[in-house]
């Protein structure tokens, strides 16, 4: 009788399109992925305690509309940076030395009220917030 | 007399491809965050200055139809914004471990705007305001 050989079966896993795959998964990844890391800036706003008391001190910059005031003083945005870091209020240990009393009047859009917090924290500022009040 | 030239036969090595490609998947794995807030439709405020600012635990957006969202939950009141600052940061340590980004649409007005950043303080929160570079407006 003759044996018959059984021929042996070859079991490899099909390779060839592990990279069609792969390139298509880089391809997700980056399309659904964000690379860009946010921008802005860090403040702590204090509780109301802290700022009334901080409120007889510390400069206090009131806007309303277009109108921007620092202790009373009108100026514009770029003045207010200036005087703002003339303040050297970087180099005051306490938080509480470098509070910025930041006064609200009328309806105020987030651009506007994030571009002065953006220039009290340029000044290294710390913005403590008082409600609505008269300029 | 012509000499013909021989014809050389150049082919791509392909063969580390695939490992390549691997290499590049896991590097986008490991150095990219996918987007929560894609369904949050906003337009950040513009300011100069801005600095980098660092991963942080909670987000909270406003949108431009003035809903609050708690990373990518939409919440029904400012209340919710300090009970939920106060409850993800509590076990959290130092300033960066209680920093809440804070991205709101440019155009939301400050009756809107002004409760929620006062409720990110009370619940203990750092606020980070995320913006994008731009001039001084006057």
């Amino acid at each position: 009788m003759i044996k018959r050989k059984r021929q042996k079966s070859v079991s490899d896993i099909p390779v060839s399109s592990f990279s069609d795959i792969a390139f298509l998964l880089i391809i997700f990844f980056i399309l659904t992925t964000t690379m860009t890391k946010e921008k802005g800036f860090t403040t702590d706003f204090p509780s109301g305690q802290v700022s009334m008391r901080a409120a007889q001190k510390n400069p206090t910059v009131a806007i309303s509309g277009s109108d921007i005031r620092l202790n009373d003083h009108p100026l514009s945005h770029e003045q207010l940076f200036q005087k703002l870091l003339a303040l050297k209020l970087g180099e005051k240990q306490k938080e509480q030395d470098r509070l910025v009393i930041l006064e609200t009047q009328g309806s105020l859009s987030y651009q506007r009220y994030y571009g002065i917090m953006a220039t009290i924290a340029q000044a290294s500022g710390v913005v403590a917030v008082v409600k609505e009040s008269k300029m | 007399m012509k000499h013909r030239r021989k014809k050389n036969n150049f082919s791509v090595p392909i063969a580390s491809l695939g490992d390549i490609a691997f290499l590049l998947i896991i590097f986008f794995m490991v150095c990219s965050k996918f987007s929560q807030d894609v369904a949050i439709k906003l337009k950040p405020p513009t300011a100069p200055g801005l600095r980098e600012l660092s991963a942080a635990a909670v987000t909270i957006s406003i949108d431009e139809h003035d809903h609050i969202w708690i990373q990518d939950k939409e919440i029904p009141d400012v209340e919710a914004v300090e009970w939920g600052v106060r409850g993800m940061i509590k076990t959290k340590q130092g300033a960066k471990g209680r920093t809440v980004i804070f991205r709101c649409h440019n155009a939301v007005g400050k009756e809107v705007f002004e409760p929620v950043l006062e409720a990110i303080a009370k619940g203990g929160g750092l606020i980070a305001a995320m913006g994008e570079d731009g001039n001084r407006e006057e």
